[in-house]
């Protein structure tokens, strides 16, 4: 269902089946791997092998009498895409103006005072763009703040590089 | 830029061993948590873990319970006294809990330690404590009746478990099935420490990693230095009472401060020790006083051995804060809470605006035993309850928190409930317990239990008496309670019996507000009075009345 929703060829579909194991009385739990076909004897075992390993591996012992429990049960689908292809941008020079959309009196605690900052917009700015603190850059899910002193330089991936004098 | 001395480590790589330090002892304690069985570990978080260099100082504690490291301070001393170093192998493991043998501040706080080896030397060891919940329904008269005494000795051999050992202490528990997890899940715990060591010694250099451990106890040392010197020098007193139902009256403590220059000095007096479980023997007097002392100075000094050096503490020896010798010490937790309430009230001179008022100044227990209906097997369950924290200058106290020296998480009701034949019938902030002030003091909690099968019972607490203090015109919190249902029969000393269908109410004490209740904010106050946390009467006594 979500393979076709996704667009995910046949070839490219994984689907990975683990259960969240423990002893009965712990709080947490191991994952384990599943193996795929209706659950036998044998595969119950095959699970109590692989968890008492996988607590040996990471707590160095196992609890030989303690009852195990199977608390859940995970299917995780993966589709297999091409990697993503980062493209640089143009070098489109220092001037960051274009970008600038006001400013705001901040309190600095490099001048201990409050100073008027000029207000860029993140998504706006362009490759090769530099600004010279003091300045803020407001994004979306973000705020930096450009001390005084510092400079911001736009790269050609569009990072945010910041240089402290 | 001065060059550094040849000698010092560059600060960055100081700074990058150092977080190693403190994420491996994180690390190590939520190996213990997740591996562990009993409630107190796996949900409470009952536990503490450390490094410790080979003369037995702090590198690193992990931020979990500042009590424990009374449980650390003394034991790998102690193992060095009892155990030759060149008789010691990889995968040895030292396990103890006697408070007079350098193992604890009580006897349910097991300790394990265990010598960390790099090429063919003990570089570090790794410790850590859990509280075992178990040892319930027992006397407090003196020591020997509290629990089985553990010195120092080898629960593994080389990597081999000794089996004898463990067996005795297995017998001596009531719960040993859980107890034999929890040891289990300590092991898992110092094991993780050992490896992550061993790994940043490989990574940087042994050499490099054993000076950067000295360096950031030097700092600790500078740190706390530099915050002390800026406290104004002076003598500064403080007096209180300290009560308990164990007791059944208030004792007279106090505490004499005397700053000068970089340096502090403690002085407590209290009552001789007594025949009562409420005794602190003087690691626990540390723990308590480092805590206090860090809190108010400066929280952000690293929690390492070098913050003590310039702190001196004295308490006659005899006293319930530094008792000695077969003293009982199981409920010592309560008394540790007002050895840090002292502190504080008597810092809050020097320097009013870091401190806060008085706490619920208690570790609130139950602590209840019985047959399991169900499987016929003994059951305990410990349960410590939260209460007020204290106004702070600028902000209100918590609700319902633990303070001061622990710090355990509350078990939620649905899971008490699957594993103990209890039922819990309330739980809720109560109503009015927060001091009055321009910040208002926490609020202590209601919890209510219904026995499910008979069992004994344990209550141990504080400030049932006496009240937490406000700061700086703040009013005092509300007392804690412990009310027993109609047809309990009476406790005594805070110990009795449950049966079925029976009930007990604990009431967590409040905390003190901070500042004038005239100042408090108006439309705080009336947020407060629609919510239920105060009542119309301390509405009336700020000078804002609340709009209608």
């Amino acid at each position: 269902m979500w393979f076709a929703d996704a667009g995910i060829a046949a070839n490219a579909q994984r689907i990975g089946l683990s259960v969240d194991m423990r002893y009965a009385g712990q709080n947490y739990e191991l994952s384990v791997p599943l193996p795929l076909g209706p659950a036998t004897p044998t595969m119950i075992d095959e699970l109590g092998v692989s968890f008492a390993a996988a607590h040996q591996r990471l707590y160095g012992f196992v609890a030989e009498d303690e009852p195990m429990q199977l608390v859940t049960f995970r299917a995780e689908a993966t589709g297999m895409v091409r990697k993503a292809d980062l493209r640089q941008s143009a070098d489109a020079g220092p001037d960051a103006r274009a970008a600038a959309f006001g400013r705001r009196d901040v309190w600095l605690r490099e001048t201990g005072t409050f100073v008027s900052c000029p207000l860029y917009d993140r998504a706006r700015l362009r490759a090769g763009n530099r600004i010279n603190g003091p300045a803020i850059v407001e994004q979306m899910d973000a705020t930096t703040l450009i001390v005084p002193g510092a400079t911001a330089t736009v790269d050609p991936y569009l990072n945010l590089l910041l240089e402290l004098p | 830029m001065s060059p550094l001395p040849a000698n010092r480590i560059d600060p960055i790589t100081a700074e990058v061993i150092g977080s190693a330090l403190s994420s491996i002892v994180e690390e190590m304690g939520e190996a213990l948590v997740r591996a562990s069985f009993s409630t107190n570990i796996k949900e409470r978080r009952d536990c503490s873990t450390a490094l410790f260099d080979t003369r037995g100082t702090t590198l690193c504690q992990a931020e979990h319970i500042p009590m424990h490291l009374g449980s650390f301070i003394g034991i790998i001393p102690e193992i060095l006294k009892r155990h030759p170093v060149e008789a010691m192998r990889p995968g040895d493991v030292f396990i103890g809990n006697d408070a007079y043998a350098g193992a604890g501040t009580h006897l349910p706080d097991i300790v394990l330690g265990e010598p960390i080896f790099v090429d063919g030397r003990i570089v570090a060891w790794a410790v850590n404590t859990a509280h075992h919940a178990d040892f319930a329904d027992r006397g407090h008269a003196h020591i020997y009746q509290e629990e089985l005494r553990i010195p120092p000795i080898r629960l593994y051999r080389a990597g081999e478990l000794q089996g004898d050992v463990q067996e005795l202490i297995l017998l001596n528990c009531q719960v040993p099935r859980e107890r034999l997890s929890d040891l289990r899940a300590q092991m898992a715990a110092n094991r993780l420490g050992v490896q992550r060591m061993q790994a940043l010694c490989a990574k940087y250099g042994t050499e490099t990693v054993l000076a950067v451990g000295d360096e950031l106890q030097d700092y600790a040392e500078r740190k706390m230095r530099a915050g002390i010197a800026a406290l104004p020098d002076g003598t500064y007193r403080f007096a209180d009472t300290y009560d308990n139902p164990e007791l059944g009256r208030a004792l007279d403590v106090s505490v004499e401060i005397t700053i000068a220059g970089s340096e502090m000095r403690l002085h407590f007096d209290s009552p001789p020790q007594v025949r009562a479980g409420i005794n602190m023997i003087y690691t626990a007097l540390l723990s308590s006083v480092y805590y206090a002392v860090k809190a108010v100075v400066d929280p952000t000094i690293l929690p390492n051995s070098g913050l003590a050096r310039p702190i001196t503490v004295t308490a006659p020896l005899g006293t319930i804060m530094n008792a000695t010798h077969p003293a009982a010490v199981n409920g010592r937790t309560s008394t540790c809470q007002r050895a840090a309430d002292l502190a504080i009230g008597a810092l809050a001179q020097a320097a009013p605006e870091r401190c806060i008022a008085a706490g619920n100044g208690s570790c609130a227990t139950a602590s209840f035993a019985g047959v399991d209906p169900r499987d016929g097997h003994l059951w305990v369950y410990l349960e410590t309850i939260g209460g007020g924290s204290g106004a702070r200058a600028c902000k209100d106290g918590l609700n319902g928190v633990h303070v001061h020296m622990t710090n355990t998480s509350n078990l939620p009701v649905e899971a008490l409930e699957v594993e103990y034949p209890l039922t819990v019938l309330r739980y809720e902030p109560a109503d009015g317990s927060g001091g009055a002030g321009r910040s208002r003091g926490g609020m202590g909690l209601r919890r209510v239990y219904r026995a499910e099968a008979e069992c004994q019972l344990r209550l141990d607490g504080s400030r049932l008496l006496t009240a937490p203090w406000g700061l700086a015109g703040g009013h005092p919190g509300g007392r804690g309670a412990f009310r027993l249902g109609d047809d309990v029969e009476p406790f005594v000393n805070g110990a009795g019996r449950l049966r079925a269908g029976e009930t007990v109410e604990i009431v967590t004490p409040g905390a003190g507000g901070y500042g004038p209740p005239a100042e408090r904010d108006p439309v705080a106050v009336e947020r407060d009075l629609a919510d239920g946390r105060i009542y119309l009467a301390t509405a009336a006594a700020t000078s804002c009345e609340p709009r209608r």
